[in-house]
């Protein structure tokens, strides 16, 4: 497809864009890596005067955790992302199929659990009254594994690039429904196999929360939460700490830059994974390569 | 599991025969559909006995069951504030805004990046573009504490000052924040939706494309002719989704970038937290339960309208 | 509409959801106390063992387990006719809302569970969280009545006691802090505050302003109208309604909406006076700003806050202050511009409460009052494992060689929680008296009594109006306090939101509920 060179124009504006989007990340690793001291008297800059690992040598002292921290949110984010994906997309396809007679009645079902919820209690219920998970790696893998949104984003995808006439000549070529899944609908599909991927990368590997409800044991706890959480400590005991009274309550905020520093730590894997995801964006994947 | 399947089975059930044949006939997709549709019950409908709560007052030794209904008082909260308009004007102008913006340019950024050549180039934009996404909103909101901060920020500090300009108390000045909020929002959200839409480009068949080069079609004809009407569907969808939470802010947004300033909340303030600081004051949790069903009731009534209009537009492109 | 035909799904599904509903409740009803317990009578020896779960805000620490293997040899050695065992159950102060919520609410076992007023207390007791403590503090809780017996009645809610305040200092102090260098440099004369008014502050403020640029003469996120004027000014009830207690005779109840002073225009105009002329930092409002970190930095001079509790607390008196100066890390002399006198609100601050859901309340109330009693229990939970976790230097608590707070697996500052904090040992480099000043302070601070100390406020009749006034201030409080807004423009607005808000309401139902408890407690 290489036929002729890119509009210059173009190459501007993205330039410009990307610009945009990588120059706060400059200024969070500039502030991670800043002398505090400095920062306080000088401002925020792209280019400090002085510069200190302080921040980085605070956090290598609890690599122990942060390192046991990354393997808890790689597992579940490895695990999560394929177990999902094959869900998602089997219901996306059911879904995607026109001659389905609970089509609709399906659609409205997905639909419902994206606008109602029942709330923190219920859901916690759930979770440690009847499915007994609290405290282990399943409790943070189920409640991601399906979203409406991306079951309809895929279906979406599934009616409009893959013509029916595709399926229906496998079908009379005696496929089943599993095998057209598999060998038809899940080749065909990978530019949005990897982008609902994607995005069900970002949101285990950014979850937080759902540590915070159900994770009581200190190992088990994910990257994102040990991150978080240190930031919560400090913003709630700001928030109370004159309402504690107490002198002996000292309000220890961790510095500007070791949060900026775990920012960096917990971003890092991220940009890792999507180059990786890409090559399934590269055009040429299509229906025509498949069918010739 | 049997339960569930007779469930799904018992809700088709309107023409009876030929309901459950044509049902058995596909029962390989309902087998497809079945995990989803578990986990879903699981996630998503087995909580959902929580929406009692928002009519409920909620007592821990009597249970959720056995608390005392108590109406529509946990609503009453909502519009008790003389504010109530002016917090669903900022909520639903925010959300329309977003809406528009993120929709416009996630679409001409996907097809700005389809138009690039180089391999590397293209890898390297795309790359970019989704970064934003990675970070949460707390990050976000000390990344533009560093750059409004009235004493050390960069744009008071290292901008204004140089040109002589009068720093600006960001935090305090309400008229500055439709913009700056827009901005951050624009920039956090609108990788994402574009490499939604890039995905869907890059999936069109090039055959359309051959065709129209032979027949001398100009890139700007591909453009509007092909590429737009195809992702159609998927900007139609995206939009509806949306629309389903126009009442619901997006928390992070309008708490941590704003640095939760009570001098700006004029511009500000939107439902949810307004909802947050209710709960502060009070600890109760039931005011949360009432102000999430109105806002689900508010969005499934709009997409269920929406959707109506879009079926009688183009049925393919409904939601159902 | 087809699907709508459909939705039957949905309703079958909340049948289904129905009996799990049910079942919760069910398992709710088993766990509530009663049924399984059989409390022990004095003979004791027959108790069955028992864990007492404890719940508390802290950061986790790596040797949690360590010591409370500890905890539990010394209870075993040491109280075996009460055959108990603890369990330590630390959530982090982030987590700690929704996380003692979910527990609390779906019945998870608990004991002993820290609570304050600024952590949900009234919510707690309301929803049927707590239960009363009344007849298992008069049998077992001896020690805990030898030092908190006056200082109840804050924690009672419809004549019951819902929780056991920390023994600790009974109010605080606040003034300003100076940085003694500049002091020293300019020869301020320091007698001028013994007015005990901020006001006298302002030549200095100026002087430093004129002379040393890039240092910020009144360092903030703290400021007067936040720091103690109402401690100061006002007896306070709920939100906007107080008492004014200056200017008006020891017998009067008139609730007042308390921005409505002649003290707080004063204040707010002199805070934007000094925010004008530049005395103060602009980013003020900025969560997570440090006050001390900017001190530390060698750029501010003074700010407001609370005091040190040092022997000999006078109003206006200049004094080093020993925590001050490690804060800072340079000298710092403390003036108290003022000291509380005994209020309600302080009583409730830090308490320990038992859960419903606890199986043994009689134990938990015993554990309970060991940690008024036995020093060496409160040192364990406090300090961890002497040799491990800590060393004595001269009776004062230090880190053992060559660690640091970070890797000893055990630190925490968490005295203030739990039990008698006067048994307490103190740090190295703190007053070794620190804890005899505070008895001393107590003294002080329990001999001016609030007009209205002991009494409650039920704001369930006004919680919407509640609500809505925080609303309104929200846009004025953060700007008046700090000087951003112009008192003379923004306070009647605001003072017009409130009332449009039901101001008048509140302070309505404030003074019912006032005239009501003065009748029976027979002050009026």
């Amino acid at each position: 497809m290489q036929k002729k060179r890119t509009n210059p124009f173009i190459l501007i504006v993205l330039s410009l864009f990307s610009l945009a989007c990588l120059i706060p990340f400059w200024l969070i690793f500039m502030i991670s890596v800043a002398d505090e001291d400095w920062v306080t008297a000088n401002g925020y800059s792209f280019w400090p005067g002085k510069f200190s690992l302080v921040a980085y040598q605070y956090l290598l002292e609890d690599a122990g955790k942060i390192l046991r921290a990354y393997g808890v949110s790689a597992s579940v984010t490895l695990i999560g992302v394929v177990v999902s994906l094959f869900v998602t997309s089997a219901m996306a396809y059911a879904l995607s199929r026109k001659e389905f007679p609970l089509r609709g009645a399906l659609s409205f079902y997905i639909l419902i659990t994206m606008l109602f919820s029942g709330g923190l209690l219920p859901w916690y219920l759930v979770y440690t009254r009847f499915l007994h998970v609290q405290d282990t790696l399943m409790a943070l893998i189920i409640p991601g594994l399906i979203g409406g949104f991306n079951v309809i984003i895929m279906r979406t995808f599934f009616t409009n690039s893959i013509p029916p006439s595709l399926i229906d000549s496998s079908q009379i070529d005696g496929a089943g429904e599993f095998r057209t899944y598999f060998s038809i609908i899940l080749p065909l599909s990978l530019p949005v196999m990897a982008t609902i991927g994607l995005f069900t990368t970002v949101s285990y590997w950014n979850d937080w929360f759902t540590s915070l409800v159900f994770i009581q044991n200190e190992k088990l706890f994910s990257l994102q939460y040990l991150l978080t959480k240190t930031l919560m400590n400090a913003s709630f005991l700001q928030t109370i700490a004159n309402k504690a009274y107490s002198s002996t309550a000292q309000v220890t905020t961790p510095l500007e830059s070791i949060r900026m520093a775990m920012a960096m730590i917990a971003i890092g894997p991220l940009v890792l994974v999507f180059p990786f995801l890409q090559k399934y964006f590269v055009k040429g994947l299509t229906v025509g390569a498949v069918k010739g | 599991m049997a339960s569930e399947k007779a469930l799904t089975a018992q809700s088709g059930s309107s023409r009876p025969g030929s309901k459950w044949k044509s049902i058995w006939k596909y029962r390989a997709l309902v087998v497809l559909a079945l995990p989803g549709v578990l986990l879903m019950l699981i996630n998503n409908y087995l909580p959902m006995f929580g929406i009692f709560l928002a009519f409920k007052d909620l007592n821990y030794t009597a249970g959720i069951w056995g608390s005392k209904w108590i109406g529509l008082d946990n609503f009453k909260f909502l519009f008790a504030s003389n504010d109530a308009w002016l917090i669903i004007r900022n909520t639903l102008l925010y959300n329309l805004s977003f809406l528009i913006i993120n929709t416009i340019l996630a679409v001409m950024l996907a097809l700005l990046l389809n138009e690039v050549k180089n391999k590397f180039a293209s890898k390297f934009f795309q790359s970019t573009v989704i970064l934003p996404n990675f970070i949460s909103m707390v990050i976000a909101g000390y990344i533009v504490y560093g750059f409004l901060n009235p004493e050390l920020g960069f744009i008071n500090k290292f901008i204004l000052e140089p040109f002589g300009i009068d720093p600006r108390n960001w935090y305090a000045e309400a008229e500055h924040w439709p913009y700056i909020l827009t901005l951050v929002n624009t920039w956090k959200g609108v990788g994402y939706s574009a490499v939604v839409y890039l995905a869907a480009i890059v999936g069109i068949d090039s055959e359309y494309y051959e065709a129209a080069v032979i027949d001398g079609a100009t890139p700007w004809k591909q453009m509007t002719k092909i590429t737009i009407p195809l992702i159609a569907p998927i900007i139609i969808i995206m939009t509806l989704l949306a629309i389903g939470r126009i009442f619901n802010a997006d928390f992070g947004l309008f708490y941590q970038a704003t640095m939760a300033s009570g001098m700006i909340k004029e511009t500000t303030d939107v439902i949810d937290t307004y909802v947050y600081r209710a709960l502060m004051v009070t600890g109760d949790t039931g005011l949360a339960s009432s102000a999430g069903l109105l806002q689900s009731v508010v969005g499934f009534t709009l997409v269920i309208t929406v959707n109506l209009a879009v079926r009688k537009f183009s049925k393919e492109n409904a939601l159902f | 509409m087809k699907w709508l035909k459909k939705s039957s799904v949905v309703l079958t599904s909340l049948v289904l959801t129905s009996a799990l509903v049910t079942g919760c409740g069910g398992n709710n009803a088993a766990n509530s106390p009663g049924g399984t317990v059989q409390p022990g009578s004095e003979g004791s020896s027959e108790l069955k063992p028992y864990e007492v779960v404890m719940v508390f805000p802290d950061a986790p620490q790596n040797d949690n387990q360590r010591v409370q293997d500890a905890m539990n040899d010394y209870l075993a050695k040491t109280y075996p006719e009460m055959n108990m065992t603890v369990k330590l159950n630390p959530i982090d102060w982030g987590a700690w809302s929704d996380k003692t919520n979910l527990m609390m609410a779906s019945g998870d076992k608990m004991d002993l569970l820290f609570t304050a007023d600024w952590l949900g207390f009234q919510q707690q007791v309301t929803k049927g969280g707590l239960l009363p403590l009344d007849d298992l503090l008069d049998k077992y809780g001896p020690d805990i009545e030898a030092v908190e017996k006056d200082y109840h009645g804050p924690a009672k809610r419809g004549g019951k006691l819902y929780g056991i305040h920390t023994h600790q200092e009974l109010g605080g102090a606040q003034g300003v802090y100076l940085n003694k260098e500049l002091v020293d440099k300019y020869k301020f004369d320091l007698t001028a505050l013994k007015s005990g008014k901020v006001e006298d502050l302002e030549p200095m403020l100026q002087t430093i302003k004129e002379n040393e640029p890039g240092i910020t003469p009144l360092v903030a996120p703290s400021f007067p109208l936040e720091a103690y004027y109402s401690s100061t000014n006002l007896d306070s009830i709920v939100s906007i309604a107080a008492i004014n207690t200056v200017g008006t005779a020891a017998d009067d109840y008139t609730v007042i909406n308390s921005y409505t002073t002649p003290r707080y225009m004063e204040l707010a105009k002199l805070t934007n006076k000094w925010y004008r002329a530049g005395y103060i930092n602009k980013d003020a409002l900025t969560p997570g700003l440090d006050a001390w970190k900017k001190i530390q930095a060698g750029k501010g001079f003074a700010f407001v806050s609370d005091m040190d509790i040092i022997a000999d607390m006078e109003i206006g008196t200049a004094a080093v202050s020993p925590n001050g100066s490690i804060k800072a890390g340079r000298e710092m002399l403390q003036i108290p511009l003022n000291i509380d006198r005994l209020q309600t609100g302080k009583m409730t601050a830090t308490m320990y409460a038992i859960s419903k859901s606890s199986q043994d309340p009689e134990r938990a109330m015993m554990l309970l009052n060991l940690f008024y009693k036995d020093k060496e229990l409160l040192t364990l939970f406090n300090f961890g494992i002497e040799g491990t976790h800590y060393v004595l230097q001269d009776g004062q608590v230090a880190l053992p060689e060559g660690k640091t707070t970070d890797n000893v697996g055990y630190y925490h500052d968490i005295m203030w929680q739990l039990g008698n904090q006067m048994l307490n040992y103190t740090r190295v480099g703190e007053d070794p008296n620190k804890y005899q000043n505070y008895e001393k302070f107590n003294e002080q601070v329990s001999s001016t009594p609030s007009r209205i100390f002991g009494f409650v406020f039920d704001a369930e009749p006004v919680k919407n109006e509640l609500i809505s006034i925080d609303n309104a201030n929200k846009a004025f409080v953060d700007g008046l306090k700090s000087g951003q807004l112009d008192p003379d423009e923004s306070l009647p607005k605001m003072l017009e939101k409130q009332k449009a808000a039901g101001a008048d309401k509140v302070i309505a139902e404030a003074q019912k509920q006032l005239d009501a408890w003065l009748a029976e407690n027979g002050k009026k």
